[in-house]
Order: C-alpha cells, then structure tokens, then sequence
C-alpha cells in the first residue's frame, strides 16, 4: 500500500495545467488521467461504496474553493490560544476500522487539494486577525498528513511557510514514516510532529496498512535526533480485557524510544462517533465487534459507557503523570477529570476529533 | 444475479453461446436470455432503449439491489485499434454535459477511455475517445440500482478512422464480440466477486425472526431493533449467541427487547 498503488488520477480541468499538478502526475507515471469538471463529481457521490472503493482507492486532484482554514471546535487545542485546522487532504492511505471517515464520506478515493498557496493566503489572514498572539494551525484532520508525502510534498512546501512566521504553530498528524522531508529540513520550532497509537493488539486488529509501532518510534527517534518536537497522541482510546496492560506495554514503548526532552505535548482522547457516523461505519462492517457492543449515546455522540470511558483516562492520565513532565501533559477532559496538577487542563486535539483517523 | 445489456442481437450472440444461456417468452419487449446467474437483455440502438431495458430488467428480476451491470457491445474510437477492448472510465453525454465515473476498484488488466455517448453513428471523432449510443443511459440508471463500483461498461472497438463503421455487418460485430469473450467472463466474475462482498456485508443475522418474536405483537421498529440486537450479539458471542428458548419467559417485545439489551450490556465493548 502506497502512492505507488494508485492507477487512476482525476484531475479538475482547472488545475490540469498547474505546475504542482503536473510535478504530482509525473511522481505517478503509470496512472491513468481522467479529467473532470468538479471533483464533486467523483467523488461521495451517491450509490458509491466505501469500502469497494478501498480495495483500490484513486486520487483526485482538485482546487479548494472556500473554507479552506477553519476554526477548531472548542477545546480543540495543546495549549494554545487561537486554533484552527486546515484540510490539504480528504481521506487516508490507511485503512484503521475506528477510522470516522468511513462515516463521513461515501468515497475512500483520496482527494488532494494543489492550492497550497490559497491555504498559506488563509493561513496568513487568521494571523493576521490574532494581532500577534500566537496560532495553532492543525493538519491532519481529514488526513493523515505525512503518509502520501513523496506524492503530495505538503511537508516539503509547508514547513519553510512556517518557518518564516513563528507565530503560527503547524501540527502534522501522522501515523506514517514518511518523515524524510522533515529530515532534509532545518527543525522549527514552532512545529509539532504528531504520532497516533494504539496498543499492539489493537494495532494489528484494526489499523491495516499502518506502519507498525516499532517502526513509528524509529522515525521519531530519528526526528527528535534532529530537532524536531514530538507529540505523542493515543487516540482513540481503546478498552479490551487487558486494557492496563495493554497501554502500559505501551507507554514503556513509546517513552522508552523518545527522550522526554523532545516531547512538546503528549494528549489522549476518546472513542466516540457521532451517531449517523456511527450507523454508517456499523452498516459497513456488520461484523465488527467493535460496533457490535453496548456502545453509549451521550451528549450526541455514541461512546464506551461514561464510566468506563473515565476509568480508562484517569488510569492513562495517572501513568502519563509519571513519565512525562505536567507542562507537556494534556489529559482528555472526560467528564470532570481534572489534570494531577487539580486544575482543570485545556482539552487536547483528541477531545473533539472521536475516533481519528491519523 | 448478473446483468448484461447489449444493444444488438449480434453483440449478443456470441455471449449467449459463451454463456450457454436460454432464450425467453417472444412477448417479452425486450429480447432476453438467461441461466441460472446471468440475464441478457437486448435493448436496441440508442439511449431511450438502453435506459428502458436496462430499468425493464431491473424490474423483471425482482428488482434485486447491489448486483453487477455490466453494458457490452461496440463502439468507434478515433485512432484505437479494432478488435481492441476497453472499460470505461468517464462516460459522457454531449447532450446535457454530464458525466459519470465508473469505480474501478479491481484490475482488470484492460485499457480504459472516455466513452462518449451520441445519437448518430460518429465519423468525426472529436475526441480522442469511444463513441457509443448507449452507455450514459445504461449508466445512469444502473447506478440507481448498484454502486458505481458494480456497474461497468465495456466497449470493443469496431471502427476507427482507417476504418469507418459503414457497411458494418452484424456478422463482424458477432466476430469482434465473440472474440473478447474471456475477457468479458473476467469481467462478470471480478463484479461478482465485489457483490458477493457487498452481499456477505449486508446480510442482516438472524435470517428467520419469526422463532423470536412468537405470538407477541412486534412493531416495525421494535423489529428493526430485534434484528440489531440479534446481530450484535451474534458477532460479539458468535455460535453461542442467545437462543429464543433462553427469553422465552419475556411477555411482550418490549420485555424482549430489554432482556437482549441487557444481555448485550453484559458482554461490554470489544474489538
């Protein structure tokens, strides 16, 4: 799985000329192009099927037209301020059952936004409006902002952008190893490179195509070997038997493998789906036990029971607590779960993105 | 089920021979031959007749959803050879602008192109594309019934500007057909292959309700809800799932319904 298995490219006719779109057909010289009006055209139309479309997805290459950098819903944030995200991408190279956008698009081709100057010309605005204050940009969304990175160059083109305006903070959300242009760049340090887990078991029941833990440390071994800060993100949250063990198994992983010092946030979040999200990703894999059990709907989301779910993050939050420092920490408000500092923490990306898909 | 639409009796032929498949009533208005899986219907030259048998099918199979179209027959191309054999990958209507994209999600080892569907046998070739009187409609309305991703169209090129449609005898076009037969079968069985993946996800567990529900008054919510919960707890606990017997003391459906609730509610969350 990868770039390399893409055979078919639908180009909009508007941006069929443009320098990024032909520097992207070329990286892809045995695809077929297929041009449209609109990639609205192919894309989440009706009477598509999600997961057919899997088997061999396609890529669309397309201009966004509005609404290109938005603001991040409350309490969407590390810290910061002001936070806003921005989609370069629509949909994944991986295919992660929890994944929402199996419940938010009908179509699993990926859909490529070339207008990288019209997001800087956004980006550029929102600063403008925070009058100093530093921003939060948040990549990775609808995406996973690494994984087709030899394809798109988002990294490549973004990065220097960010690292002429350090107010305005880049996080890249990943699963992916493709950090090699980040390697080739001067680290900055208003960019957090972001890794999602789940234990090992749940990695290999239900992330199908995603580099393997082991290897996800190395790169940000390597990373943090060059500068780069690092965040560290488990999300969603998931419970099983040997749900303590699991995550413990895993922090020793992952803290054993990137020293502390790199870290510029670490956060988890829960697993929770809007309900129609739901029905759809369930309608899709009727046979996923993970649809399958007593699932709770609170608040307009179908989650694990409210119990559980707090169990579940005032253990991590606890063994978080004991390995990494409190000024990096920021626990998933669940309820009213407090940070172990007793103060109530801004709540992390994880908090409104349900269950992710980087 | 599988659906073939053709628009000439000899695009048809070699299929029906390949396929061993049995002809219908001569009342039918659209010539139709079938076996056990497949369904052959001829419409006709030109987009009314392509919708009108296509939808006359649908109709006559019993309007089974999320089965495979696939549209066959001849088309012009600018320069491609004849005899050469393609799957669309655009389909596009001068008439109205509009297009469609069939979802190639297999590899079919095929050449793909644009088909544009017209109302005249074309000599021009404006575009460097298939020329056809059929597949818009043909997909237009097959999407209704199918995902994209189960509809196709494949054409076999049997004119090009070296060498021009007229005086096309239907023997030749059997020929040309006939000898794209394999690749066809291939085709049938790659969207069969993705129905059945579609059908094996769709399938609702229990197949039979009736041992549940008894003599209570169920209504159609309450079925609908009898049906989920029967589900979940088939993929949660598998072949030991619940058994009618095991409830047999619920009074009505709602008791029903609540017993399996909390019987789901014992088995937790998973994956």
């Amino acid at each position: 799985m990868g770039a390399r298995s893409i055979a078919r490219v639908y180009v909009e006719r508007e941006i069929a000329a443009e320098p990024r779109t032909l520097a992207i057909l070329n990286r892809l010289p045995k695809a077929e192009h297929v041009e449209c009006s609109r990639y609205g055209e192919v894309f989440n139309r009706k009477a598509q099927d999600f997961r057919l479309q899997k088997h061999r997805p396609a890529l669309i290459l397309a201009r966004k037209h509005r609404g290109l950098v938005l603001p991040a819903p409350p309490g969407y944030g590390v810290g910061g301020k002001h936070n806003f995200y921005f989609s370069h991408m629509l949909n994944c190279l991986y295919d992660c059952r929890y994944c929402f956008l199996q419940g938010m698009f009908r179509s699993a081709n990926y859909v490529l936004f070339v207008n990288y100057e019209d997001f800087f010309a956004a980006i550029e605005r929102r600063l403008a409006e925070a009058g100093g204050d530093d921003v939060w940009f948040f990549s990775g969304y609808d995406c996973d902002s690494l994984a087709l990175e030899s394809l798109t160059g988002f990294a490549a083109e973004f990065l220097p952008f960010f690292a002429e305006r350090p107010h305005a903070w880049l996080e890249l959300r990943t699963k992916s190893t493709q950090i090699r242009s980040l390697l080739e760049l001067e680290a900055i340090d208003n960019c957090v490179v972001a890794f999602s887990f789940t234990p090992e078991t749940a990695h290999r029941r239900l992330e199908t195509g995603v580099p393997s833990i082991g290897s996800r440390l190395e790169a940000m071994a390597k990373l943090a070997a060059r500068g780069w800060r690092l965040g560290v993100r488990l999300d969603p949250l998931l419970w099983s038997e040997r749900f303590e063990e699991e995550y413990l198994g895993l922090l020793d992983r992952v803290f054993d493998a990137i020293p502390v010092a790199s870290l510029h946030s670490v956060s988890f979040g829960p697993f929770r789906l809007p309900p129609d999200f739901y029905r759809r990703m369930a309608k899709l894999m009727p046979n996923e036990r993970l649809f399958a059990g007593a699932l709770e709907t609170a608040d307009g989301m179908v989650s694990y029971p409210a119990k559980l779910e707090r169990e579940m993050a005032e253990f991590l939050n606890t063994e978080l607590a004991r390995r990494v420092p409190a000024e990096v920490l920021f626990p998933c408000v669940f309820g009213d779960l407090k940070s172990p500092a007793g103060s109530a923490r801004p709540a992390p990306a994880a908090q409104r993105s349900e269950a992710r898909s980087p | 089920m599988i659906f073939l639409i053709t628009a000439l009796q000899s695009e048809a032929r070699p299929l029906v021979d390949f396929f061993h498949l049995g002809g219908s009533d001569a009342s039918s208005p659209f010539r139709t031959y079938r076996n056990g899986e497949l369904t052959l219907v001829v419409s006709g030259v030109g987009r009314i007749a392509s919708a009108a048998a296509t939808a006359y099918a649908f109709a006559r199979a019993g309007e089974p959803r999320n089965r495979p179209w696939l549209n066959v027959g001849i088309a012009g191309h600018p320069s491609a050879e004849v005899g050469s054999c393609w799957l669309a990958n655009k389909i596009f209507d001068p008439s109205n602008g509009r297009a469609w994209y069939p979802s190639l999600v297999f590899d079919s080892g095929l050449p793909t192109a644009e088909v544009v569907t017209v109302d005249r046998p074309e000599s021009r070739f404006e575009r460097e594309a298939l020329y056809d009187m059929e597949a818009a409609a043909f997909f237009a309305i097959a999407s209704r019934f199918a995902p994209v991703e189960l509809v196709q169209v494949l054409k076999v090129v049997s004119d090009n500007r070296e060498a021009p449609a007229s005086g096309l005898e239907p023997a030749e076009v059997s020929r040309l057909i006939g000898a794209r037969v394999e690749t066809i079968a291939a085709l049938v069985e790659q969207t069969r292959d993705l129905a059945d993946e579609l059908a094996g996800r769709l399938v609702n567990v229990p197949p039979d309700l009736e041992p549940w529900i008894g003599d209570r008054h169920v209504t159609v919510s309450q079925r609908r809800k009898l049906s989920d919960l029967l589900r979940r707890l088939a993929v949660l606990e598998g072949e030991v799932g619940p058994s009618p017997g095991e409830f047999s003391g619920a009074e009505d459906a709602r008791d029903l319904l609540l017993a399996l609730e909390e019987r789901l509610e014992r088995q937790g969350v998973a994956f």
